[in-house]
């Protein structure tokens, strides 16, 4: 990173907006986290699973009878002892399946004292198939005579969503110029450091302990009680240190119930860990999809209407992949001003891997769409993109028409910022003027923007979150909280905040958020809402915390408690900062006195967003916020390879609370984002992965990791703690589009299907002189024959 | 009264909606998600955990205490997660 600038100074003496260390930062670059992967319990078996490897058959016969006696097994199971577990967002899943329905289908399961004798066992189960006709793309799916995939979803039909605002066809009538295009977001994987893996123990009354990489323990215990066939009352869910999530663990997927069948079965832990390439197959993907997008426009670059038609890939099951145009038409109604929106989008079952959650939740693939769009109308009615953007970008105070509020707006903001820093408009300008010069290597440059959810998404009945706190007798404070972490940094976020609030320093503030029997209830890490919803819900505790301990104060040594404040670990006065007593003596003297009373609050925060509903049209987030990217590239026009030079981001922010994690965020969605848009690609061929290994898909590391200049545009959120939005996601969100504008300025190539590989650029440039040059010899050809 | 199921629901109950007849004395939201896993077993298997399951009636959000009429349409749609 280059450069942060931030709009607004902070406040001298407060800890908001400064640099501070995640507490497990020291372990993890010392090598002493001992993640879910390091686990051993005693007596504990392991887990191997046999996967069809075939994307859709009929088991004719499966005979585990050797493999059950080999020594060193303790169960096999099949799909027979797994029938009627179904669990899922339409319950089409088991935990072991009788019929292949994808490729990573789980047949068989087998513990053992140890992993070679489970892969042994593995060996020796024969199974007989039928294979059947595949589906494997969702346009095939959908046609009247393909093979159905589940006997309960006629058509390979599954979920579908609409939402419609304005007249279509009279804004359509109304437009100078429309863009109409078909995109195509490819499927990528989250490529998690920690592989999946999960540790499964029932005690003596059935209860089941599951350790776990989950991002959402409690809806977690509801999900996973089904695939069980539990009351979810009878799990408690245990994360311990994770290597990485980033959506990939919304859900239940089948090693988990895998895992708790065969303890149950066995009596003794039972641990199921994936391999790589098990990850790879195995894993949810980001959600592919074919976007049928229109966008139209005045010719004062004023927009009329935004239409999208999408088709999913559901895959063998359902997961949260599907789920995405909840999202997705919020960015097709509120990415800029647009009046009339039309969205509908289907889901179609195929023989192909499923998807999940993924950073940027259905945005990814619809700002790949409408921020290309955006610089495509510019061009057409020959505004300068900057000023067509600065034209339909909403203002403060503006509602989407899914009632998104947008309370705090900076779009113009974060617009005029990153334009302003990279001096889009004249290089844009100048390297459009060069596209066509002599030369191997383009410089191009391109600004994309979005809009996301900053105040979490009440997809859920509540967006809420518990917190409890404790200050012992030593001033040392307990954070209980229903937060999870999974390497965001929210254990930073809330002892920063507990810090600031009381007083205290920040090693003296334990976290206490990985265990469902102990924290109260959240609805888990997504929607770019924890450090929103959670900051909110401590510094209300601390809050709490904060007056007893003031009320305390006053009733022990009679000074006002609204003089008094709480500052480096004593109680001071406001007005001139004297201290009054330290603070771990007022809390014993609390403590140990004739009425005793200790420092415990509660607090549960519900955001005011209001429940998604059936008809897609509420204010459904707490807060909303853009972010804008511009990406300079410099483009081989030989080989297609892009180079990415520098990124400029300006995102509303709301305010910063912890610097280093807010950087970190920005960075590490980059990294994710520039790899959706140069280099990883899941390659699925007949329901079959082919690059099953980071040898054949690319990741981004740090060397290729472009200079990044920051700019955090403090929009002061009302709803959010010390005016904080959410903004994990929008990084990961705007930048692909951002290369695929810049792609275009350099060479006049546009790309609808990422990622922009070398082979796929220089194929559609070579596709673009020769189709320059065609008319030029047809015409010498017609000039000859004359 | 025409219930429509997403999801899980519409799994569980086997159909995507359904007409039931709703009784006079039924005349909240609450009150509907009280009677309906009285009404066999179908329903008081499927309906659990009806408690966690956002209700719109005609199209618009419903609290517990919102009025529900037998010629009213109510969606059943369980939680999502997301990104």
């Amino acid at each position: 990173m280059d450069k942060t600038a931030t709009a607004s100074p902070n406040a001298p003496k407060t800890l908001i907006g400064q640099r501070v260390k995640k507490p497990d930062a020291p372990d993890k670059a010392a090598g002493k986290t001992r993640y879910i992967n390091d686990m051993v319990l005693p007596q504990m078996l392991t887990a191997k699973v046999l996967f069809a490897r075939r994307p859709h058959a009929r088991i004719v016969r499966i005979d585990t009878t050797a493999a059950a006696k080999l020594p060193g097994v303790h169960a096999v199971l099949t799909g027979a002892d797994a029938a009627g577990l179904h669990f899922g967002f339409v319950r089409d899943n088991v935990p072991l399946k009788d019929k292949v329905r994808c490729e990573h289908d789980a047949i068989a399961a087998v513990a053992a004292e140890t992993e070679e004798i489970a892969q042994q066992a593995l060996a020796l189960i024969e199974v007989e198939y039928e294979d059947l006709p595949g589906v494997f793309t969702p346009e095939d799916g959908a046609r009247e005579d393909a093979p159905q995939i589940h006997d309960n979803f006629p058509g390979n039909r599954s979920l579908h969503f609409a939402f419609k605002h304005g007249d279509l066809a009279a804004a359509e009538a109304a437009s100078d110029v429309i863009v109409d295009n078909v995109f195509r977001p490819h499927y990528v994987t989250h490529c998690c450091m920690g592989t999946s893996c999960a540790i499964a123990d029932f005690d003596h009354k059935g209860k089941l302990t599951i350790w776990t990489q989950t991002q959402y323990p409690y809806n977690y215990k509801m999900d996973l009680a089904p695939a069980l066939g539990m009351h979810p009352g009878d799990i408690r869910v245990i994360q311990p240190p994770v290597g990485g999530a980033f959506g990939s663990k919304l859900d239940v997927y089948p090693y988990e119930p895998i895992a708790a069948l065969l303890a149950k079965k066995t009596g003794r832990p039972v641990k199921l860990t994936y391999t790589r390439e098990e990850e790879f197959r195995a894993s949810p993907t980001r959600q592919s999809a074919i976007i049928h997008m229109r966008t139209g426009c005045t010719r004062d670059g004023t927009l009329t209407f935004r239409s999208a038609d999408v088709l999913l890939d559901n895959g063998a099951y359902t997961s949260w992949g599907p789920t995405i145009p909840v999202i997705m038409m919020r960015t097709t109604s509120g990415h800029y001003r647009v009046p009339v929106v039309d969205f509908k989008a289907q889901a179609i079952y195929t023989n192909n891997p499923y998807a999940g959650s993924f950073r940027g939740y259905g945005n990814v693939q619809t700002t790949w769409a409408t921020a290309q769009q955006m610089d495509m109308l510019a061009d057409q009615v020959d505004i300068e993109p900057l000023a067509f953007h600065l034209k339909n970008a909403q203002l403060s105070g503006e509602t989407t028409p899914q009632k998104s509020f947008l309370r705090e707006c900076a779009l113009v903001e974060c617009l005029q910022t990153a334009a302003a820093a990279s001096d889009y408009s004249r290089k844009r300008k100048e390297y459009a003027a060069l596209r066509d010069a002599p030369g191997r290597y383009k410089k191009g440059i391109g600004l994309a923007s979005s809009i996301h959810n900053a105040g979490g998404a009440k997809i859920h009945k509540s967006d809420g979150i518990g917190t409890i706190l404790k200050v012992d007798d030593y001033a040392r404070v307990t954070v209980i909280s229903g937060a999870s972490e999974i390497g965001q940094g929210i254990d930073a976020v809330i002892t920063l905040i507990v810090a600031e609030e009381l007083g205290v320093p920040l090693e003296h503030i334990t976290l206490v958020n990985n265990d469902s029997d102990i924290a109260p209830w959240d609805v888990g890490v997504h929607a770019s809402r924890t450090t929103f919803i959670a900051g909110n819900g401590t510094r209300r505790a601390a809050r709490k915390a904060k007056a007893q301990i003031l009320a305390g104060a006053e009733k022990l040594l009679g000074e006002p408690a609204a003089d008094l404040t709480l500052r480096e670990g004593a109680v001071v006065r406001v007005q001139d900062g004297k201290e009054i007593i330290k603070l771990e003596r007022l809390l014993r003297q609390m403590h140990f006195q004739a009425e005793p009373e200790l420092v415990m609050v509660t607090d549960y925060y519900e955001p005011k967003s209001e429940p998604e509903g059936a008809a897609h049209s509420s204010d459904h987030s707490a807060a909303y916020a853009h972010a804008v990217h511009i990406a300079e590239i410099t483009v081989d026009t030989l080989t297609g390879e892009i180079k990415v030079d520098k990124v400029t981001v300006a995102q509303d922010v709301g305010r910063v609370i912890n610097r280093m994690g807010l950087e970190g965020q920005i960075e590490g969605g980059l990294a994710i984002g520039l790899g959706y848009a140069l280099s990883e690609d899941m390659r699925i061929e007949q329901g079959h992965l082919r690059n099953a290994c980071f040898r054949d898909y690319k990741l981004i590391t740090a060397p290729e990791m472009p200079p990044v200049e920051m700019h955090l545009i403090e929009s002061d959120c009302a709803e959010g703690p010390y005016g904080a939005k959410g903004i994990s996601e929008l990084p990961t969100i705007v930048i692909a589009p951002a290369i695929a504008n810049a792609l275009t300025n350099a060479t006049g190539v546009r790309i609808f299907t990422p990622p922009m590989t070398p082979e796929k650029v220089a194929r559609a440039i070579v596709e673009q002189r020769r189709q320059a040059s065609a008319p030029q010899a047809a015409a010498q050809l017609e000039g000859a024959t004359a | 009264m025409k219930l429509r199921y997403f999801a899980w629901l519409r799994s569980s109950m086997g159909c995507e909606a359904e007409e039931i007849a709703l009784p006079a004395e039924i005349r909240t939201v609450g009150m509907l998600l009280d009677w309906l896993p009285t009404q066999g077993e179908r329903f008081r298997r499927a309906f659990e955990f009806i408690d966690v399951v956002l209700v719109s009636v005609n199209r618009e959000y419903a609290e517990r205490s919102d009025p529900v009429r037998d010629e009213d349409e109510v969606y059943l749609v369980p939680p999502i997660a997301g990104g």
